[in-house]
């Protein structure tokens, strides 16, 4: 009951003018980047950074949260109206919804996807807000030793879930640490790698190397592309869904859902893996699983469920452990540590209002997804007029005074620029980005957990093995890698990546925007 | 002839090796200080574990590329550049990284202001958009958006430029209402 009473305040809270208000724009936000090939909700979230500082720290979170979910589905509108997938997690959306839009059909693609992923949402949201605070109570428990466990499952899983290319995400992830070793250590207070420039002592911020790697390279090589962003007129609306037909894709979409929280969780998947995993799910289990590829309901109602699904379920372990999972959630991290607030289970006993009113923003935004979507449905053919170089300069504008603003100091700048040529050669040769970034967040908490536990515990390094709970997490740890990297210890190690572009996943890319 | 992408392919986690042995000798300024931490798991503990992590995946990495070349060269070597790749432009890419690193150096010389509406029109310019009117506007509209949001509203302290710049500058604030 006490959870319900929670609720109801944040709801409350989440209602109120403002806090609402914020809502709304995030939405609009993330679903006209979500949109837009080539800009992803991620970059739109990086870019929306330095507006939450005149925020309140839930104002900020609601407005995060709202651009986190509106963009998640707002790639689906391009992908079924023009083919070219907004987002790599909507490139399943091109395969059915595209042809549903060929055959006159694509106010119906459109509304089975947007129904699709308000549930898918909706229930992941539900997850979020009553899943959170019993594990929340749970990780009470946990000491230093378990904390670096959990980061070291974390990275892990970044690892396993780049099954196809396990050694090259490994120097991308072990690189992202190495970047954020630079500065002084946790310990002692010696600096490290700093080479002599004063200003690289206070160390490279996760928020900055975000900003370069995923707004600076995106933008130039979407100039460079030359991507045509205007649409072709395809066909006509045609009829749409009725609420009588949801039977259809019912099944379709409890699968998806179900998939789509439970992958959410693990840190380092994503969308992308949610939708593509769902979509050849959802092809063996349905009766028209052949059929798949020429304009399917159950085709086009499977990824997009799993896809949003993620969503709420992508937060929990970044509300109750502090540790994100994706570089969308990475960047709420930044928003919340940028107010002075650091998420983990306290947080859940000293801001119980902050995090119900969080919890509910995210049931709110996936209600509010529908109409913010139909409106960017209905305006898409002029937003897509606006050239991509008027787009990508601002982008770049926004991107440089993120970077500035994290501290107030140019030398962020210069990184964040560095950062971008870095971008951008990872993404014309395919090298993973997401898991430098996630090394970089993630690296620094694993070794300060590593070293306050040995500290704490007289130097044991038995300790992490020696704890039930560290114990456990850390074989989990092993039999993702070992599950990782079976393949090549086999010797069957496949020779390209697997091709899922997702920057808000771990899996390795290739290069340029995946085009349906 | 030795196809360049291949080679580049082998080259990189070599390469990488060798940074990375480059590094290592470099983790501290003054490396005598660090010494005298009698800590086994002192500050040089972490990076030199990382240091070893990278190099040891890079060196896996290079193995399986000439395992791939020894294998199948033909699959190592593509035959032809991908359609895509043909209509991408390379040299516009490092123009436009060029550009932006000039703008971030702009900014502290010639102030926000004036290196944010130079940007915005080189930037339009440079991905094709050539219609001198229009790109004016995005360059002056684009500019007092940005200041009234950051300067005005976030109270950000952007760089004013040295000299003649900072007077142009206080004075565009001034007419914008701004300061």
């Amino acid at each position: 009951m006490e959870s319900f009473e929670l609720l109801l305040t944040g709801l409350g809270n989440a209602l109120s003018l403002y806090n609402f208000g914020v809502l709304v724009i995030g939405m609009m936000v993330g679903t006209v980047a979500g949109a837009l090939p080539g800009i992803s909700f991620v970059n739109a979230m990086a870019m929306a950074l330095p507006f939450t500082y005149m925020m309140q720290p839930t104002m900020a979170m609601t407005f995060l949260g709202g651009i986190y979910v509106g963009g998640v589905f707002g790639g689906s509108i391009s992908s079924i109206l023009i083919n070219i997938p907004g987002t790599p997690a909507s490139l399943p959306a091109c395969w059915d919804g595209y042809p549903m839009t060929k055959k006159g059909l694509s106010k119906r693609a459109l509304r089975i996807a947007l129904t699709s992923s308000a549930i898918g949402g909706f229930a992941s949201a539900l997850l979020l807000t009553f899943g959170s605070p019993p594990f929340a109570r749970f990780a009470l428990t946990f000491d230093q030793p378990e904390f670096f466990a959990a980061t070291v499952l974390g990275l892990v899983s970044v690892i396993a879930i780049a099954k196809d290319a396990p050694v090259i995400t490994m120097v991308s992830l072990f690189l992202g640490m190495l970047v954020a070793t630079v500065g002084v250590d946790p310990m002692y207070g010696m600096a490290r790698f700093t080479f002599g420039i004063a200003d690289a002592q206070s160390g490279i911020n996760f928020t900055v190397v975000m900003i370069g790697l995923f707004a600076i390279g995106e933008v130039v090589d979407l100039m460079c592309s030359k991507m045509n962003l205007n649409p072709k007129a395809d066909s006509e609306a045609g009829q749409g869904f009725k609420l009588s037909e949801f039977p259809m894709i019912q099944w379709a979409v409890a699968r998806a859902t179900a998939l789509g929280c439970v992958i959410g969780t693990i840190p380092g998947a994503g969308a992308t893996v949610a939708a593509v995993i769902a979509y050849g799910i959802e092809k063996q289990a349905s009766k028209r699983g052949k059929q798949f590829g020429t304009g399917v309901e159950e085709g086009l109602a499977a990824p997009e469920a799993a896809k949003n699904a993620t969503t709420g379920a992508a937060m929990i372990p970044l509300l109750t452990l502090g540790i994100p999972g994706s570089a969308a959630t990475a960047i709420m991290l930044a928003a919340l540590m940028l107010h002075g607030i650091a998420p983990g289970p306290l947080l859940f006993t000293s801001d119980t209002t902050m995090v119900y009113t969080i919890f509910a923003s995210m049931l709110l935004a996936n209600l509010l997804m529908v109409a913010a979507a139909l409106m960017v449905a209905r305006g898409f053919s002029t937003l897509m007029k606006t050239p991509t170089a008027v787009l990508g300069a601002f982008i770049i504008v926004l991107s440089i005074l993120g970077a500035y603003s994290v501290r107030n100091n140019f030398f962020d700048v210069w990184v964040c620029l560095g950062c971008g040529v870095a971008g951008y050669i990872m993404k014309r040769t395919g090298f993973p980005s997401a898991p430098l970034v996630l090394g970089v967040i993630l690296g620094p908490l694993a070794e300060r957990y590593f070293l306050t536990s040995l500290a704490n515990y007289d130097n044991n390094v038995f300790i992490f093995v020696e704890r039930p709970i560290s114990g456990t997490i850390l074989f989990l740890a092993t039999i993702f890698c070992l599950w990782a990297l079976w393949p090549m210890l086999r010797g069957a190690w496949p020779a390209k990546a697997s091709g899922l572009a997702d920057p808000d996943s771990a899996a390795p890319h290739k290069p340029g925007s995946a085009r349906g | 002839m030795v196809d360049m992408r291949v080679f580049a392919r082998i080259a990189t986690p070599l390469a990488m090796i060798v940074c990375i042995f480059l590094l290592s000798g470099r983790i501290f300024d003054n490396p005598r200080a660090a010494q005298m931490i009698p800590d086994s798991f002192g500050p040089a503990f972490w990076p030199t574990w990382l240091l070893w992590g990278v190099g040891i995946c890079c060196a896996l990495w290079a193995l399986h590329e000439f395992w791939m070349l020894r294998k199948a060269p033909a699959a190592a070597a593509p035959a032809e550049e991908p359609k895509d790749e043909e209509e991408y432009d390379t040299k516009l890419a490092w123009i436009g990284m060029a550009v932006v690193f000039v703008y971030a150096y702009l900014i502290q010389q010639i102030g926000f202001p004036i290196a944010t509406f130079l940007f915005l029109i080189t930037w339009c310019l440079l991905g094709g958009y050539r219609r001198p009117v229009k790109v004016l506007l995005v360059g002056l509209l684009g500019t007092m958006a940005f200041l009234y949001m950051f300067v005005m509203i976030a109270l950000m302290p952007l760089d004013r430029g040295h000299g003649v710049f900072d007077d142009i500058t206080v004075a565009t604030y001034r007419l914008l209402g701004i300061y």
